[in-house]
């Protein structure tokens, strides 16, 4: 291993305006989690999951704050660039390679709910790896085009599937708006389990470590991200809250997927079953996050291994293909997605608080030092 | 490098098409209603009726009735494959029957199945039946070439005229699980070469234990809040007008109103004993009156616009008073005392045991606007 670039040269052709962090971020956090968090928020948190909602959103627009925080110590650098900074090469590079393996993971588990739900709800017989190959190749070819064809879609993925959230209108009509009283009738310890039990459906935003050497203005980064995380909130506290008025209670701890059980409902003379339409569509929410993930792990490749980023598109598409076709129940997914939300909470909501620690204290550090040899 | 997968794609939208199963519309049978009924036999298997719609211009007859015996609602379709020259599919099904001697022993199996399903659409009517399924889908109907979707019309017609409320499979799930509230279904019976809503069946969770008529089944949309607005009619109690008619009438009295507006409103008064209040606000105009009434008179509109109020209140507490006897609650009086009392932790089974027992005023504030053209 040969000693890296904190910081990257910035090249123009290659540099994003910093209003796209707010596609960017909303569409990698709005994923095959949105499908069916509610049951799993309202197990915890009950009839008051959309205050866990609230307050996950709230946590996670903090973490921005310390990310955003972090990565202002340096001029134009990414996490590895940090990693290989305050922790040197050997360890700084087993934080990075570690980093890297949490983002092919949470490739893999998108694919692997996404054929899930594909299976359970579209069809039955089709073979997991069959769908996971598709989704495979369009992740690579998105990842191949480079940083601005990934954002590209972002924007397209933000902006076409936009028009769904008026889809809520419909559930509304059964609504039963009783079901929100009392409001806090959970405990604290509830209403936090419950916002704990949103991670797995929040996070997203950590790519922001990655795409930071590619923001043309930096003094917006904050303001536009947070606007992003402002509005996945607002999509998933709308979609909880006609959720929670929609089922009842019972009922929606028996949903699976409960989101497409509410478009279920929706029906036009022209399109009879519109959940199908919703199913198939969401390919394009969640191929930002298939692409984001998988470029920030191959990103890794070239920046702390320093190997040809190419041929590692292929090499990880191919890793992540093999382990989707030995998940094979509904039972093994869900064990799956618990261990995952476990990790994914330690590196999302709590690896943030620890790495400013440690790059503020080696800023002060070096600052003192800087003032004691003048 | 970039051209690769763009390849790879491509060939893949050419080639995927032909990997899953394929349903050709010729080729398949369109489950449209389904009716369940016991066995007669005792020996606990189920019999299902299903209406099988065939898309063929040259069939004389397009619609199948096929009726199977077996334990479960997906065998029968099995079955029923067995015995078809086409694959028999349920993504069609709009109307689910339930013979009244299943329902008394519950659906949540038969429910529980349909939703479990992805192919069948949330919104399939669940209703009973008197006598049996079968009985409704088996007969030949003069004007009625297809069943199913005569059931699913008949249904939604009345559904949307508010006549009685709505029994999506999603509400009765909904209904089922609910601590605070049970749901309903519309009661189908066979008159001759017609189908008829025959009434409104209460539900305890998913048993049936009560049957209203379907004027009273509107009291329940009225109290629960559901309603809109609709035709009603009423039988004034005899002599009731006396007081602004020319001469005693000695018969009950027919009035035909149209309500324009309506609210309900349920508050719990007193937690400890489970005191409710309903208040109701009905703004209505008049169309029909069998007796030769002068309406000119505001005095007289008054007075007919009160005793309206008192038999609606009457009405509404009986179907109250009888639903309540029944164990069940249709209205949502138990979601009103979840919503409002902290830490119940209301269950359904414990309000099962307490609704019987629940006080409930009625207060009705019922208006007429105006009486049509003529006064």
């Amino acid at each position: 291993m040969t000693a890296m670039k904190i910081n990257l040269a910035e090249r123009p052709q290659h540099s994003i305006s910093a209003l796209l962090l707010f596609f960017i971020l909303h569409s990698v956090q709005v994923g095959v989690g949105l499908q069916g968090f509610q049951r799993i928020v309202f197990k915890s948190a009950g009839h008051d999951a959309w205050i866990s909602v609230l307050i996950s959103g709230i946590w996670s627009v903090i973490v921005l704050l310390i990310m955003v925080k972090t990565l202002s110590f340096y001029e134009n650098t990414d996490l590895y660039g940090i990693h290989f900074d305050v922790f040197g090469k050997w360890i700084g590079g087993l934080f990075s390679a570690l980093y890297m393996l949490y983002c092919l993971f949470a490739f893999f588990i998108i694919i692997r709910n996404y054929v899930e739900v594909i299976q359970a709800w579209l069809f039955p017989q089709l073979d997991a790896w069959f769908v996971a190959l598709t989704l495979v190749v369009m992740a690579i070819y998105t990842v191949s085009g480079g940083i601005r064809v990934l954002v590209g879609l972002c924007f397209f993925s933000v902006l076409f599937s936009a028009w769904m959230i008026l889809l809520l209108i419909f559930p509304i009509e059964y609504a039963d708006w009783r079901s929100l009283l009392p409001v806090m009738e959970a405990n604290i310890t509830h209403l936090m389990r419950g916002a704990y039990d949103m991670t797995f459906t929040i996070i997203g935003f950590e790519v922001l470590y990655f795409i930071n050497p590619y923001i043309k203005e930096k003094e917006k980064t904050l303001k536009f991200s947070a606007l992003g995380l402002a509005y996945t909130l607002f999509v998933y506290l709308s979609v909880m809250i006609v959720s929670l008025v929609y089922f009842s209670g019972a009922q929606l701890e028996n949903t699976i997927w409960a989101t497409l059980t509410l478009f279920k409902i929706i029906h036009f003379p022209f399109v009879e079953r519109f959940e199908y339409l919703a199913i198939t569509f969401w390919m394009l929410i969640i191929l930002p996050n298939l692409g984001m993930y998988l470029w920030c792990a191959v990103r890794g490749m070239s920046r702390v291994f320093h190997r040809n980023e190419k041929s590692y598109i292929y090499w990880f598409s191919l890793l992540i293909i093999i382990p989707v076709c030995f998940v094979k129940t509904r039972n093994d997914v869900n064990t799956l997605n618990g261990f995952f939300a476990k990790i994914a909470f330690g590196v999302v909501f709590c690896y943030p608080f620890l790495l400013f620690a440690v790059t503020w204290i080696k800023k002060t550090y070096k600052e003192r030092k800087r003032r004691k040899s003048i | 490098m970039k051209t690769f997968p763009l390849i790879v794609l491509l060939i893949f939208s050419l080639i995927l098409s032909g990997c899953t199963e394929p349903k050709i519309l010729e080729r398949v049978g369109l489950i449209t209603a389904v009716g369940y009924d016991d066995a007669e036999d005792g020996s606990g298997k189920i019999k299902g009726t299903t209406a099988v719609l065939q898309v063929d211009p040259d069939a004389l007859q397009n619609v199948d009735i096929m009726t199977d015996e077996g334990y479960t609602s997906k065998g029968i379709v099995n079955l029923e494959n067995l015995r078809s020259s086409r694959k028999i599919r349920s993504g069609q099904l709009r109307v689910a029957l339930f013979s009244d001697r299943l329902a008394k022993k519950g659906l949540i199996n038969f429910a529980d199945s349909l939703a479990r399903d992805p192919s069948i659409s949330e919104i399939v009517y669940m209703c009973i039946t008197e006598p049996t399924s079968a009985d409704i889908l088996n007969h030949q109907y003069e004007n009625i070439p297809d069943i199913g979707e005569y059931l699913y019309r008949l249904l939604d017609q009345n559904i949307k005229n508010e006549e009685i409320p709505s029994p999506t499979i999603h509400e009765f799930m909904k209904g089922h699980y609910a601590a605070g509230f049970d749901p309903v279904a519309p009661i189908l019976k066979r008159k001759g070469e017609s189908v008829k809503i025959n009434g409104i069946a209460l539900m305890k969770n998913d048993k049936m234990v009560g049957k209203l008529n379907t004027k009273e089944g509107y009291y329940i949309k009225l109290i629960n809040g559901r309603y809109k607005g609709g035709n009603m009619e009423f039988l004034l109690p005899k002599g009731s007008l006396d007081p602004i008619l020319p001469k005693k009438e000695n018969k009950g009295i027919p009035v035909a109103i149209d309500t324009l507006q309506s609210s309900s409103k349920i508050d719990l008064i007193n937690a400890k004993e489970k005191k409710f209040n309903v208040s109701l606000k009905i703004r209505a105009r008049l169309l029909e009156i069998r007796v030769p009434v002068n309406l000119d008179v505001p005095k007289n509109m008054v007075f007919v616009q009160n005793v309206i109020q008192n038999k609606i209140k009457k009405q509404a507490d009986d179907v109250i008073k009888y639903a309540l006897s029944k164990e069940t609650d249709p209205f949502g009086f138990g979601e009103s005392y979840r919503s409002s009392v902290r830490n119940s932790n209301l269950t359904r089974d414990q309000w099962h045991k307490d609704v019987s027992s629940i006080k409930v005023n009625v207060d009705v504030d019922f208006k007429l606007l105006r009486t049509g053209v003529i006064d």
